[in-house]
Formats: structure tokens, sequence, C-alpha cells
């Protein structure tokens, strides 16, 4: 592959893979996601038929290391008949990013995300169920280094995988164990390398890209939207407690309490779960003086739980179309934050 | 025909066909006077999603490992070679673990014969309560029927080129989870200066071609480049080896590297003679070898559930695991068990695609 100098290229580590691995679940509704790189960090977008889009966003101060370069603009002629000659003025050329790039220069491409889980969850580390990756019993000493005597472990298989004291060489699987990684990108064709250490061992991947499919523009009109915003828990738990056999749910801001209403119907019956200011809403504010509801696609909704149960606070807004727009916080740590989002395109408006 | 024992509290003899379970449809089972030997293969005609077939285990253990009170009597020099379903003796297991003791029996006779447990648990009272399992046994051979089944035999192969001892069970076991979401198949390499690599395959076998190299441009200090071997040759790196050899995966393509890992020496190291010569050629190759290119890397293509398989002997608490390669033949790892005096349980892979 001829390394050509004017491609975008990207390189960044990451501390703890984790975080990256985190942000995916959480828009993960279906496998292939445009991934885009910029210089203020990384964005995952998703999109399916108009009505549900999501993405979400790892910036750049998560990361340890992070440089992205742009790529040399090519010059493309504004009307190639009237080209005369070898002269070249200048009046006629217009700028523009290469193929691969988006408008702003930022490198766009399409990935799969299934594919991009498993290789950071080699070493067991990005899993769902954390670092615990011993399978209990049967843990066995004098590895590594040569050494064949047996580490001072004395415990019955029955017991599980904790370990009777004693000098253990064996390396610790505890739920602390993170793994650091560092991706590199070089422009479009080529493909999305990432580089995983643990404790010596080295794990290469390298993720096919592939030609981004033409990102759909979807602005959220913020000019008449109402808000309500909340703790991401409430949300999950009222979300799961609805019936999930209902094909929509139903959302109601009203500026009476309760202020905030899903509602799900079922075939047996309709479960209603409200929110009010002062309880547990954090904020809640109209657009107008009286009730709105609207109703979505309720599979589709469902998807968000997974952000739900990852962050820490949500904000939902509901535009004058109807489109529902439901921005998670995960907090890594002072001042470090990551961002997802979910918009959902309305079925039924109610007046 | 009569055979009678009572488990060893560890259990060992149900953690051994834990640890085999799943190699193949049946598992077959040695009952000697002095010893107990278990075999199972995968065979061609087994379910193909389940191992491309060739795995084979087996393993031999004096029987006063396993059993007390162990008594047998048979007509055919009190030997008797029994056909059972592994998962059945696992079902038996599920009652066993919290026991106070286990029987074993066999029963029946020629007529649906059993391998019968009774399973004692005493709750805190002291009541002693029985379980009785009987196990059905698929199959009574005889001596000639037990060798037919080829259960029991190592297959014949060539001396190893590499010996290595790999890394914990327990890393692989991630690892390999998630190369199984990524490809069916994994190149095992491994060389004579402790390092060890897992690469992911399509399962494609190529002839030497100009493939791009895997490492990426902005190469780190641990990549290819930098192992030698000892006498100074320039070996191909084992990214590059690998690469022209075996098909890429299509989904990732994935590269883990261990290194410090122990190569225990050969068996039969090639005796040098006097004059400085050795005694075959093959000794001179083998000797020439460790020498003066112990970076070269030997690889098996091998699918990766033959060898999640493999990793199931952590059942039987391995105290150490060795690996030995053929360079595009074969793999066999050989796990030395704890408490049993270095008896091991094998097992055997061939490379994929080579049946």
């Amino acid at each position: 592959m001829a390394h050509n100098n004017n491609q975008g290229r990207f390189s960044g580590r990451l501390q703890d893979a984790r975080h990256l691995a985190t942000m995916i679940k959480t828009v993960n509704f279906k496998d292939t996601a445009i991934c885009n790189i910029g210089p203020d960090g990384i964005f995952f977008n998703l999109e399916e038929s108009r009505c549900i889009f999501s993405r979400c966003l790892v910036p750049k101060s998560l990361f340890d290391d992070y440089k992205y370069v742009y790529p040399a603009k090519e010059q493309e002629h504004l009307d190639l008949r009237s080209q005369q000659g070898s002269q070249f003025d200048p009046s006629e050329y217009t700028e523009k990013w290469p193929e691969g790039y988006d408008n702003e220069g930022r490198a766009i491409f399409g990935i799969s995300l299934s594919t991009l889980l498993n290789c950071l969850n080699m070493f067991g580390t990005a899993g769902g169920n954390g670092g615990s990756s011993s399978g209990g019993a049967g843990r066995y000493g004098g590895f590594g280094g040569g050494s064949n005597s047996a580490s001072g472990s004395k415990y019955n298989a029955s017991q599980g995988g904790t370990q009777a004291g004693g000098k253990d060489n064996q390396t610790p699987t505890s739920v602390a164990a993170v793994t650091a990684v560092k991706m590199t990108y070089n422009g479009p064709g080529s493909k999305l390398y990432l580089t995983l250490e643990d404790h010596g061992v080295i794990t290469t991947c390298g993720i096919p890209t592939l030609d981004p499919e033409v990102p759909v523009v979807h602005d959220f009109n913020e000019e008449v939207i109402s808000t309500v915003s909340m703790k991401s828990k409430w949300l999950d738990e009222g979300l799961r407690d609805l019936d999930a056999t209902s094909p929509s749910v139903i959302l109601r801001l009203s500026p009476d309490t309760p202020n905030f209403r899903i509602s799900s119907l079922g075939t047996v019956e309709a479960l209603d779960i409200n929110y009010s200011l002062g309880d547990v809403l954090d904020s809640c504010q109209l657009a107008y003086d009286h009730d709105i509801q609207v109703s979505y696609n309720f599979t589709h909704v469902l998807h968000m739980l997974r952000a739900c149960s990852l962050s820490t606070s949500a904000y939902i807004a509901i535009n004058q179309e109807g489109f529902l727009r439901v921005q998670f916080l995960h907090p890594v740590s002072e001042n470090r934050y990551m961002y997802s989002e979910y918009t959902f395109s309305p079925l039924e408006t109610y007046e | 025909m009569r055979l009678k024992a009572t488990i060893q509290r560890n259990l060992l003899f149900f953690k051994l066909a834990q640890a085999v379970e799943k190699v193949g449809k049946s598992l077959y089972i040695k009952f000697s006077k002095d010893f107990v030997a278990f075999g199972a293969n995968h065979g061609i005609g087994d379910d193909p999603s389940e191992g491309g077939g060739g795995l084979q285990c087996w393993s031999r253990l004096p029987a006063g490992t396993l059993f007390y009170g162990y008594q047998i009597h048979s007509n055919s020099n009190d030997e008797i070679n029994i056909e059972l379903r592994a998962e059945d003796l696992l079902l038996a297991m599920k009652s066993a673990t919290n026991s106070s003791s286990v029987t074993m029996r066999m029963t029946g006779r020629t007529a649906d014969p059993y391998l019968t447990f009774v399973v004692t648990t005493e709750d805190h009272l002291g009541n002693a309560r029985p379980i009785t399992m009987d196990i059905p046994i698929l199959k009574i051979l005889t001596t000639s029927g037990a060798e037919d089944t080829h259960a029991f035999d190592e297959p014949g192969i060539d001396d190893p080129d590499v010996y290595i001892m790999p890394p914990q069970l327990d890393r692989l076991r991630n690892m390999l989870s998630s190369y199984k979401g990524l490809c069916d198949y994994v190149v095992i390499s491994a060389n004579l200066q402790g390092d060890m690599v897992f690469t992911t395959s399509n399962g494609d076998i190529l002839d030497d071609r100009d493939v791009p190299s895997l490492t990426p441009p902005q190469a780190h200090a641990s990549s290819s480049g930098s192992r030698r071997g000892g006498g100074g040759g320039n070996e191909p790196s084992a990214t590059e080896q690998i690469m022209r050899r075996y098909g890429e995966a299509e989904k990732a393509q994935v590269e883990t590297r261990f290194s410090n890992l122990f190569n225990p020496p050969l068996a039969e190291a090639p005796q040098r003679n006097a004059d400085g010569t050795y005694n075959s050629k093959r000794d001179e190759l083998k000797a020439d070898r460790t020498i003066n290119r112990p970076g070269k890397f030997d690889s098996v293509m091998i699918r990766v559930s033959d060898l999640q398989r493999v990793l199931q002997s952590q059942n039987v608490r391995p105290q150490n695991v060795i690996c030995s390669l053929l360079d595009n033949q074969s793999i066999l790892f050989m796990v030395y068990m704890r408490d049993t005096d270095n008896a091991t349980l094998v097992y055997f892979i061939p490379q994929a695609g080579c049946i």
C-alpha cells in the first residue's frame, strides 16, 4: 500500500479500552456504523431508515495521545470543458477534501461494530462482565518465565477461584484489569489498526474499513423544543417496567403534574409511568402551555436502554415536528465525559 | 466381568470426563488391573460444525489416582473396555460434587450394561442419603474391538520441531472467544526463543505469494523486525511467513504475540559424535535449527473450536502444559495433571484441511 503523504492520518492512545467499548455498546443497534474521526474526537454514527439515529462521541480529552492530520485538499476544476492549454488559473479551481473525508476534512468510513468490540475485548477487559475472565476453579501455577514449581495455592477445585494465600505467580485477572489500546488509521482504503497490550502480550488487529454510506443529514430543529432532564436510571426503570409487547410508547409532557409520562398499550393492559418535577425530574421546560403527546415505535426506543444503564444523566427533547432526541452523559472521571445520543422519528402526534 | 471401585475425593475421574467431553461423540474407557485409559476422537463423520475432524485426545493414569478399593475381574485378562457418552457421566458428576462418597459399579452385564454410581450425601444431622444413578454404557468392546477404535492409540508422528510451554490457558480463553467471533481458524506459531503467536485465518492454505504485510505503517518496538535468530540469519518475520502461507480472515486480521515463554529442551537432543558429525541427516538438521535458527517460526492452522476444546482441560487442574508443533502438520498439547505422578492428558490436532 503506497504510503501517500497526502492522506489524512490518525493515531491515538486510550488508557482504558473499556471506554471505547462502552460507547460502542450504547449505540450499536445495528452492526455497521459510520466512524468519523477528526481533531476533536471520534464519532460513531448509525441510522436506520431515517427513523432511528444514534451517535456517540469519544472526545479527544479522554485519550492520552491524540493526533489527527488533515489530508491535503484536492484541486478540482470548476468547469472541465473550458480547460485551455496548460494555464493554471486559480480562480477556476476550487479546493475540496478528497474522497473518504467529509466536508470538514474529517476522516469518515464504515466499520463493523461487532468486529471492533471483539477486538477491544481481546483480553476480556472490555466485556460486559468486567474483568473477571477466569473460569473459577482450575488455575494452575508455575507458568511463564520457565519455572515449573507449583505455586503456593493449596485449594480444592471445588472452592471456586479464590486462592489460599501463599506465593502466586499467576497473572491476576481482577476486575481492575485495564487494557490500553492504540489506534491508527491512514486514510481511505486502509485498515483501522488496534494494538492492545496486556502484561507483555501484544495483540494487533487490522479491521477492514468500508466506504461510508452517504450520511443522512438530520437537523434536530431546536427552535421550538420541550425538554426534560432526569437521572438515567429513572428512565431505565420506567422503560423496563412498560409492556414490551406494545408496538408503541407514548410520551406526554404537561405543565401540570405529572409533568412527564411514558405509556405503553399492551395486549392486556395500558401502563403509565409518571415523573414529576420536584420528584425525579431535574428540570422540565415546555414550549407550549398545553400538553404534548407523541408516540414512537417502542422497539426503537428500547434500543436506548443500554445507553440508560451506562450513563448518569439523560436529557430528553421533543421538537416541533415531534422528533424525540435523548442525550446521555457518561462521566469517566472529573471533567472527562463521553456522550451518546438517540433520535427517533414520531409515529403519531396527538393534539 | 466385575468392576467395582470408590472414586477418590478429588473426583478426578469425572474431571477427566469433563475435560474431554466435547471432543467426540463417545468416550472410550479402558479399565485394567493397574491403569485406566481414556480416549476420545472427533471423527470425520461427526458434526463438522463442532470441529473439522481429527482432534484426538487420550490419557492413561494409574488406577490408584482415580479410585480406591478398585476391584476388576474379567475373562479377557482382567480388562474391560467400554464406550459411553461423556455427557451422561457428567450428569452423575453433578450430584457427586458435594457428596461424602461415590462408588462405581458395573451392572447389567451384557444385556443393557450400566455404570452405576451411588452417591452418598450426608446432611448436617449426619443422615446419609444415597442417590443411585445408572449411566448407560453404549458398548462393551472386546479386546480386538478396542484396538479397532484406535481411541487409545497415539498416532505415529514425526519428532516435533518446536516444544514450548504455552501461556496460561486462562488467558487464552478470552482471546479465543474474541477470535471465535471473528473467524473459524487460528494459526499457531512458535519458535525456540519463547515466542508464540496466534493469528486469525479464514482457513485457506496458500502457496507462497506476495501479500501485503500486516504490521501497521507506524510499527511499534516489538514488531516483526526485531526478533532475529541467534546465528544472525535473516529470518522472514513470523508475520510475513504466516501471511504467505495462510489466508487472511475476512472480518479482521488479528495477531496476538506472547513472549518470554519457556522452551523445554527437546527430549532427544541430537547426539553429536566425537568428530563433530551427526548420526543422521535428520539430527544434523535439528541441531542446525537449534543453534542457527532458533528464531524461525513453525506454524500450524487449526480450528478455533478445537483449541477451545483443549482449554477444557483446565478441569483437571493442570500443573503444566507443553505444546509441541510440527510445522504445517500438527500440534500436540500435553497436559500434566497435578497429583498424579506426571500422568498426562494429551490432545492431538492435525492441521485443518489435511485429513
